[in-house]
């Protein structure tokens, strides 16, 4: 034996008490790291590529209002700037306005695109040609065209919503790159269709070198001061934040929901552990009758904790790792889980709660209902929630996340630092639960633990 | 014939509320190295305090308590631990095994603290369990045990790291008559065939029987030796 399979054989001293300390603590970690998980896909999208010095130039006042085209060539004077590409939002409705069906289509210009997206490239180099030869000629994203079905040679009909007027398009490429889910149209199509020429929603700018971008902004906004359009230049990544600050503080709801999380678990843990080592003090006091030290009987309870927390934490780990990133898997087994807590708890709760006083069958029912709960709720709970999974496992399709929420989601994969905030809260919650628990007990004098049980 | 513990003049006043109560008044005692001694007395009278100032457990309130060789007053909580780790094996009344862990691995407890490697650690306490004829019961847990059987794996614990001293505190007072008289055995081999010196405190007659010396506790104070507590 050494001290670690005494602090494991302790931990698991309670199997009951652990499991459902470890589990209560795997359910909410991995309800952390989902959370997480979705605001880092919101804040920092799979695909963006934060190494290219890339620029998004808009209106000042606000993303709906455009730009003139003629900024296109003033900015391009500025040194420091290798390409730059208008865009502009058509919006539009292609078959109906079912959420499936919805994608987003930009309007651009062949050649600049390709300039600027350097990440982006065509199929097949030949497709660029088709689309500078065919005005109203489109390309479609893999990840799209993979989910729809669009082909080279196809023709999409997409209805105006926004501007007055209907494109009619022909499909002559697809768009290969990390996160290619758009439909891409030559902007002066657009410009035929409404006999003018359109302004542009954003431009697009590449700079020659990430530091050059810190000195174009600022040049950027300074140049167009004044103007009827004042300008807003700004990394594509505070471009694509500004998304999330439209949606309102959705960073600080989720990270208040993760604190409060957190704390919960954190108490929850810690008044196990020390109902634990209260139900053994006279343990604690014979360790040290036979010569542990206060500060061995410390080590031995926060190893303990942290057992306790390390498999708690690595269960809720390997959930959110295998379970996330398939929406199918995610959704079976979250329902499960769910189901297993709305029949689980209130079970639970009943039987905490039905009082034993009272005399004769009155009594006796009581007594048998506790027990009949008792015997057979966490088995009832259990099977219900694994039952549900494995019908929503057989009934949900097979999709990625992208098919799944038509293209809002682009990955639920946990990333890295996701992984690592849950190995710190993991041990946060273990040395948090432990320690007030731990340093009690270091400092008990042996006769008051040895008087306290006899 | 060199002393395993000296106490001269050892009081113990506890505060309980406003009211002072003294456990212990001006004990003085002497216990040679190899004897077998017993502590009687009625309850109330210090025994078991002196026992957990012997043990270095509890500190007396003044006079001084030197075990073997060691001025006990001097020393700091950690340095108890560590002394007691080494030089005293320590039986209580309610056995006090950890209940997850198997005998063998109880017995190996306090030699988690030696330095001692896992082979050698688990052979000392395989030997420990072999003295105490409980060898074959190693892989079973203390609620698989009877009582009998449990105190004989606590004596094994308190013997596996050959401590000198090995104190005693009603090891028999939740035995019956038939496993009192089997640890009392225990307890007579290991002083008489091991030269331990063993200091056991009991309430019971039989009990104290099997020890070479008897000393009579009354109101806080040793009385001397061969005189029993007027009521007794």
């Amino acid at each position: 034996m050494t001290l670690l399979t005494y602090m494991a054989k302790n931990a698991f001293g309670n199997p009951r008490r652990t499991a459902l300390t470890g589990l209560s603590l795997a359910v909410s970690l991995a309800l952390i790291l989902v959370l997480q998980t979705i605001l880092l896909e919101i804040t920092k999208p799979t695909g963006l590529d934060e190494s290219i010095p890339r620029i998004v130039v808009r209106h000042r006042t606000s993303l709906t209002m455009q730009l003139p085209r003629p900024y296109e060539a003033k900015l391009r004077r500025l040194p420091g700037i290798v390409a730059i590409v208008p865009f502009n939002w058509f919006g539009g409705v292609w078959k109906d306005d079912r959420f499936e069906n919805f994608f987003p289509r930009f309007g651009t210009e062949p050649e600049k695109y390709f300039q600027v997206f350097v990440e982006n490239s065509p199929r097949d180099p030949a497709m660029l040609a088709a689309w500078k030869a065919t005005k109203n000629g489109c390309f479609v994203g893999d990840k799209l065209a993979a989910r729809h079905g669009f082909k080279v040679g196809d023709d999409l009909i997409i209805k105006g919503d926004i501007y007055p007027v209907d494109l009619e398009l022909k499909v002559v490429g697809i768009l290969v790159g990390p996160k290619c889910e758009e439909l891409l149209f030559r902007l002066d199509y657009l410009d035929d269709l409404l006999g003018e020429t359109t302004r542009a929603g954003t431009y697009f700018v590449l700079a020659d070198s990430g530091p050059r971008v810190d000195v174009l902004l600022p040049e950027m906004e300074a140049m167009f001061r004044n103007s009827d359009a004042e300008v807003k230049a700004e990394t594509e990544q505070s471009f694509a934040l500004s998304f999330v600050e439209m949606l309102g503080n959705i960073k600080l709801f989720i990270n208040a929901l993760v604190t409060v999380v957190v704390i919960a678990v954190l108490m929850i843990a810690a008044s196990t552990m020390s109902l634990a080592i209260r139900e053994r003090t006279r343990e604690v006091a014979t360790l040290k009758a036979v010569g542990f030290t206060g500060g061995h009987v410390m080590f031995l309870i926060v190893g303990e904790g942290m057992v306790v927390s390390m498999v708690g934490g690595g269960l809720g780990l390997l959930l959110a790792w295998f379970v996330l990133p398939v929406p199918k898997y995610f959704i079976s087994i979250g329902a499960g889980i769910l189901t297993l807590a709305v029949i689980g708890l209130p079970l639970l709760l009943v039987s905490v709660l039905l009082p034993e006083t009272g005399r004769g069958w009155y009594r006796r029912g009581l007594a048998r209902l506790r027990a009949a709960i008792e015997a057979y709720g966490p088995g009832l709970s259990v099977f219900a929630g694994v039952m549900v999974t494995l019908l929503l496992l057989q009934a949900m399709p097979s999709q990625d996340w992208v098919a799944f929420s038509g293209g809002m989601i682009q990955s639920m994969t946990v990333r890295p630092e996701t992984m690592y905030l849950g190995v710190a809260i993991t041990l946060i919650v273990g040395l948090g639960s432990s320690l007030w628990p731990a340093w009690s007990a270091s400092r008990l004098s042996v006769l008051d633990g040895l008087r306290n049980q006899e | 014939m060199p002393v395993a513990a000296r106490t001269h003049e050892l009081s113990k006043v506890y505060t309980l509320s406003a009211a002072e109560v003294v456990a212990l008044n001006g004990a003085t005692i002497e216990v040679e190295r190899g004897d077998f001694l017993a502590l009687m007395g009625p309850s109330g009278s210090g025994k078991s305090t002196l026992l957990h100032i012997i043990a270095g457990i509890d500190r007396a309130s003044s006079g001084t308590c030197e075990v073997l060789g060691y001025d006990l007053s001097e020393m700091g909580e950690t340095d108890l631990a560590t002394w007691r780790n080494q030089y005293v094996g320590f039986v209580f009344q309610s056995f006090n095994l950890v209940p997850v862990l198997s005998a063998l691995e109880n017995v190996e407890l306090p030699l988690l603290l030696t330095g001692l490697k896992s082979k050698e650690r688990r052979r000392q306490a395989e030997m420990a369990l072999d003295l105490v004829g409980l060898a074959d019961r190693m892989h079973h847990t203390p609620r698989q045990l009877s009582g009998g059987q449990q105190q004989r794996i606590a004596v094994a614990r308190a013997i596996a790291a050959d401590p000198q001293l090995i104190l005693c505190d009603e090891p028999t007072g939740n035995l019956d008559a038939q496993s009192a008289d089997a640890v009392l055995g225990m307890f007579r081999t290991l002083n008489e065939k091991l030269g331990k010196t063993i200091i056991m405190v009991t309430h019971d007659p039989h009990a104290a029987s099997s020890a070479r010396t008897v000393r009579y506790l009354e109101k806080g104070k040793l009385l001397p030796p061969g005189q029993k507590p007027q009521d007794w």
